[in-house]
């Protein structure tokens, strides 16, 4: 087997608020192998940023570890580490912010480029007109010139995409990172997203609110669901959306909007026992989603937290009832 | 017995003055609104959707100007007629009464709406006297029922600060204090963007049930098709501060007679859809200070011909209230019918 690009093995996050303690990201494990797409989705608060920022080396681990082509990135030092720090680049949510304003385009891209040793002088001006040309963003000798302001969310979006490849990265964050664009230009940026990745075998951590996004950026890859802290359901993006397993998914599945198309059958929408979202400092015992659940099994499901199980076809689930479910499925069959 | 519309915006234009130059972020803008019905304005940041929204209770910001058109609000009496209250027309004192009792509106960002060191019961006492409301125990009891159908407990709710109470819930408080005179047209800006899936979800569930138990007519701004599409009977499409189409929301989504309106959908990825079936708009909406000339949409319009870069498309009349500004709708359509039955 080959080594993960990016393996969180139990990675927990804690912040002290106020003499409290709350912890983001609780117990987390996942590998993304080199070329692989994985999009975390889940609520506000659920820890998917937080495990991104974890990812791009922006904030310690509070428990367990991260480790990239294998090796803790707690550990690395001097050329390993800038090596990390170069090939895990992460794009944020909104260009208007990420970019600097009084810097042109051009600037912006050589910036890294020189710092870091990939090119000089006219060389690092002819990369990065390649990189805006990579990135779709023509005519790119015109661009070049012109500062963020003078440019369209969805254009300033793809200088950000062109600054992270600068400096040839493996891995790329995408955080919310097509969020701030307008619905009719969003999905060329994703599929400029796409085919870079697929021309550059880039791994991508795909941080997103909108499930119907994920299914379509992470398509043959995976997609993780977090629920406050805890990665609830994990599987391949289609199998999640098509057969979700666990109660969470689902109802955040049901709860979307769709409109009504003809000869497309409406999902059917699953009723929570609870509208309220516990507060990460009080944060219910065993699953987390138990006072919510409407698969709710008892005292199993209040006091017991249920952990991450495979159970076949690349899905795994956090779930005491579907896993028990599940587990007599498969006893039936093997006596029949 | 034909009903009067609600409202009637005609030939409406609205122009923010901008240090470049005079900014058209609306113009041409024809719709009713019939009692109890619930229209969408659907499009990109820029289209006009809400600028055109605000103008409907004259809230526009200081630099811009309702330029050209009427704005037309009709409360129904006794004897069958209507009222009428032509808005464009209405002074300070005249608005003040307008706002409110006739027509309320609910903004996104529920945080900033509330008065942070107000009780939600003295947000509720405080509007109720500024624009002639009940008082006393009265408003103390309209107040709370009201809570009751937006699906929210009183007894927590009413003597709450609004930062006691989650995203959600305060947006729900919003809805009941926008209803609390009774008004018969509630306009609703974005009123789920800041909300998660679930909250989302149970704010839309209110929302329809109020528009059953109340019979108001709403105007729901958005640019989330399939958010709107479980809410409304109608939809008006925004494309460079003009409708370029509107009609019955069904028809909409599953025969769409304008390329934009039928781009938009391509371009919104839903649970069910095929990648392939995927496809973004090319380019990117024009300056609406130099807007092109014919229609604005040209430039990115895959029917487009030669006349489109010349002649603005006039509205005409699809079919019994659809309206569409494109001179090769027919080609569109049946564009559309074929994908349909493929």
């Amino acid at each position: 087997m080959t080594t993960p690009l990016i393996s969180l093995q139990n990675v927990t996050r804690t912040f002290e608020v106020g003499r409290q303690s709350i912890r983001a990201v609780d117990d987390v494990s996942l590998d993304i192998a080199p070329g692989e797409v994985v999009c975390l989705v889940g609520e506000s608060g659920c820890g998917k940023t937080t495990t991104g920022k974890m990812v791009a080396g922006l904030l310690a681990v509070s428990q367990g570890r991260i480790l990239y082509r294998g090796q803790d990135i707690k550990s690395l030092k001097g050329d390993a580490y800038r090596r990390f720090r170069l090939g895990v680049q992460l794009i944020h949510q909104d260009p208007y912010a990420s970019l600097n304003s009084t810097r042109t385009v051009g600037q912006i891209l050589r910036a890294p480029l020189e710092r870091h040793g990939f090119a000089r002088g006219p060389a690092a001006r002819a990369r990065a007109i390649e990189l805006l040309e990579l990135v779709n963003l023509t005519p790119a000798a015109d661009l070049i010139e012109k500062y963020p302001h003078q440019l369209s969310g969805g254009q300033r979006q793809r200088v950000s995409i062109a600054r992270a490849l600068t400096v040839n990265p493996s891995f790329i964050i995408a955080d919310e990172a097509v969020a701030s664009v307008d619905m009719s230009i969003r999905i060329a940026l994703l599929n400029t997203l796409s085919a870079l990745k697929d021309k550059m075998g880039l791994g991508v951590l795909f941080i997103t609110h909108d499930l119907a996004l994920a299914k379509y950026f992470a398509w043959e890859g995976r997609i993780g669901v977090m629920y406050l802290g805890r990665m609830v359901e994990l599987a391949p993006a289609r199998a999640l959306v098509e057969h979700p397993r666990h109660p969470y998914t689902r109802a955040l599945l049901s709860a979307i909007p769709e409109p009504e198309l003809e000869g497309v059958q409406r999902r059917e929408r699953i009723r929570l026992r609870s509208d309220e979202i516990p507060s990460l400092l009080r944060m219910p015992g065993g699953c987390a989603f138990h006072p919510r659940c409407p698969a709710f099994e008892g005292e199993r499901c209040s006091a017991q937290s249920p952990a991450l199980v495979e159970v076949g076809g690349g899905v795994s689930v956090a779930c005491h009832p579907v896993i028990e479910q599940l587990r007599q499925q498969a006893q039936a069959e093997a006596r029949s | 017995m034909p009903s009067h519309p609600t409202l009637s915006v005609r030939n409406l234009a609205i122009e923010y003055q901008t240090r470049r130059g005079w900014v058209k972020a609306a113009q041409a803008v024809n719709f009713d609104l019939l009692p109890g019905e619930a229209l969408a304005l659907i499009g990109e940041s820029g289209s006009g959707k809400t600028t055109v929204g605000t103008s409907l209770i004259r809230l526009l910001p200081g630099n811009a100007t309702i330029s050209a058109g009427e704005i037309v609000y009709r409360r129904p009496v006794a004897d069958g007629s209507a009222t009428e209250i032509d808005v464009r027309a209405l002074d300070a004192e005249g608005l003040r009464r307008f706002r409110w009792k006739e027509a309320a509106m609910v903004f996104q960002g529920s945080m900033n709406a509330f008065n942070p060191v107000l009780r939600i019961s003295d947000q509720f006492n405080d509007t109720s006297r500024a624009h002639g409301g009940p008082r006393g125990r009265e408003l103390v009891e309209r107040g709370k029922s009201l809570l009751e159908l937006v699906r929210l407990d009183p007894r927590r709710v009413w003597e709450a600060y609004p930062h006691e109470l989650s995203g959600g819930m305060r947006q729900r408080v919003l809805i009941a204090l926008a209803l609390l005179l009774e008004p018969q047209l509630l306009i609703l800006d974005e009123p789920t963007t800041a909300l998660d899936v679930l909250t989302q979800r149970s704010v839309i569930d209110v929302l329809r049930d109020l528009r059953k138990a109340l019979n108001f007519s709403m105007i729901f701004i958005s640019h989330d098709l399939a958010l709107a599409a479980e809410l409304v009977d109608r939809m008006a499409t925004f494309y460079a501060g003009t409708i370029v189409e509107i009609g019955n929301t069904r028809t909409l989504f599953n025969r769409p007679h304008h390329p934009y309106t039928r781009g938009l959908l391509r371009s919104l990825p839903t649970l069910d859809s095929d990648r392939a079936e995927v496809a973004s708009i090319p380019g990117s909406p024009p300056d609406l200070i130099n807007l092109p000339k014919g229609c604005a949409f040209h430039a990115r319009c895959q029917a487009a011909q030669a006349i489109c870069s010349q002649d603005m498309p006039p509205p005409e009349e699809v079919a019994a209230r659809h309206i569409v500004r494109c001179h090769f709708w027919r080609d569109v359509a049946g564009a559309a019918r074929a994908e349909a039955t493929r």
